[in-house]
């Protein structure tokens, strides 16, 4: 006896909605704001002067940088010296505690590397900030 | 953007090879032309830096000056042997990117500004640096309430090579560790048992080993102790 491709049976049923909870946990996992796993969001200095507690501020510019000047309080931690600056930060961080990591302007990406590191270590929630030190000095 | 440096020589014309290139393969920025403008430069295990450089040429009947070359990074330096290029003058800027902790696909940018353009140009020097050891996971953390647990990490090696012998380094003395052997010369499991800790405090080990022919390499292990206040 043959069975026409189109009719399904109970199998067909079942494997053709096995890809809507799939789905529906996709996009749950991907909504801004609902999981870390999308990575660091990059937020503005005026949202984050408008959060209730100061952030941890990393900062991933360079020590010569860092030294002249940086955001009251922030942490240097570049890829370079990454084994001698983690254990400071990590003994500043709690894990309620938000993380905003930012380096010199717009065209730089030490933040995003440094954000992506601190994340993938399980550090959350981190930040990286729009504009860098350059939007911070501006505002 | 770091400020590079600027090594001032004697030349205005490069006696390169590439000279009589096709001009296709030049590319125009900054009121230069370019070649290259994307360097990808392999990198071996223990490798310490790599070096790229960009060739110039001046085809206008006007002296180009570089106004400045900034580097994304305190990791690169950026030398020029000559500021003014003159007319039909050929030039180049060496890069030099040094690793130091970094691994992975590595991308540094050298902005150069002349005075013939205001939109400058972007060197790009492209590496994947290869790390010998893989540790995971490489940050351990305990919570007020979790005393001290033993916990442990596994080191994966990534080279060809065998390793001899493993050490960990630790300034420590309250945290003991094991190492044991899972897979001879390749994979270990590094058990680590530390007392228990009121305070936040947050340590680096470092996985020491020593490969069959005598080369060393580290990788630090992170541990987080969260503290009832930081």
């Amino acid at each position: 006896m043959t069975r026409a491709w189109f009719v399904p049976g109970w199998m067909d049923l079942v494997l053709l909605l096995i890809p809507i909870p799939l789905a529906l946990a996709t996009v749950a996992w991907i909504l801004p704001g609902k999981h870390d796993a999308t990575g660091p969001r990059v937020v503005s200095v005026a949202e984050v002067r408008g959060w209730e507690v100061a952030p941890l501020w990393v900062d991933a510019r360079s020590a010569a940088s860092y030294e002249r000047a940086t955001i009251p309080g922030a942490l240097n931690l570049t890829e370079g010296r990454w084994s001698e600056q983690l254990p400071t930060v990590l003994s500043q961080w709690r894990p309620e505690r938000k993380v905003v990591v930012f380096c010199s302007d717009e065209g730089c990406r030490a933040s995003e590397t440094v954000a992506g590191r601190l994340s993938g270590m399980g550090i959350a929630p981190v930040y990286i900030l729009e504009g860098g030190w350059e939007a911070w000095q501006e505002q | 953007m770091a400020a590079a440096a600027l090594l001032l020589g004697s030349h205005g014309v490069l006696p390169g090879d590439d000279q009589g290139a096709d001009s296709a393969d030049w590319t125009q920025a900054a009121g230069l032309k370019w070649n290259p403008m994307k360097v990808e430069v392999p990198a071996e295990l223990f490798q310490e830096s790599a070096e790229a450089r960009f060739k110039f040429h001046n085809d206008s009947d006007q002296p180009v000056e570089i106004l400045s070359i900034r580097t994304d990074c305190g990791c690169t330096t950026a030398m020029l042997e000559e500021r003014v290029v003159p007319p039909n003058g050929y030039g180049e800027i060496r890069v030099v990117f040094t690793f130091e902790e970094r691994t992975g696909l590595q991308e540094r940018i050298t902005r150069v500004a002349t005075d013939a353009d205001p939109e400058s140009a972007d060197l790009l020097l492209t590496t994947r640096i290869p790390a010998p050891l893989l540790v995971t996971p490489d940050l351990l953390q305990w919570q007020p309430e979790e005393g001290g647990e033993q916990r442990s990490v596994e080191l994966v090696n990534q080279t060809k090579l065998n390793i001899k012998e493993v050490n960990i380094l630790s300034r420590e003395d309250w945290i003991s560790t094991r190492v044991e052997e899972v897979e001879p010369g390749r994979k270990f499991r590094i058990q680590i048992d530390p007392d228990p800790v009121e305070d936040q405090v947050a340590v680096s080990l470092g996985v020491q080993v020593q490969f069959e022919d005598g080369q060393e390499a580290v990788a630090p292990v992170y541990l987080l102790f969260l503290g009832s206040s930081p």
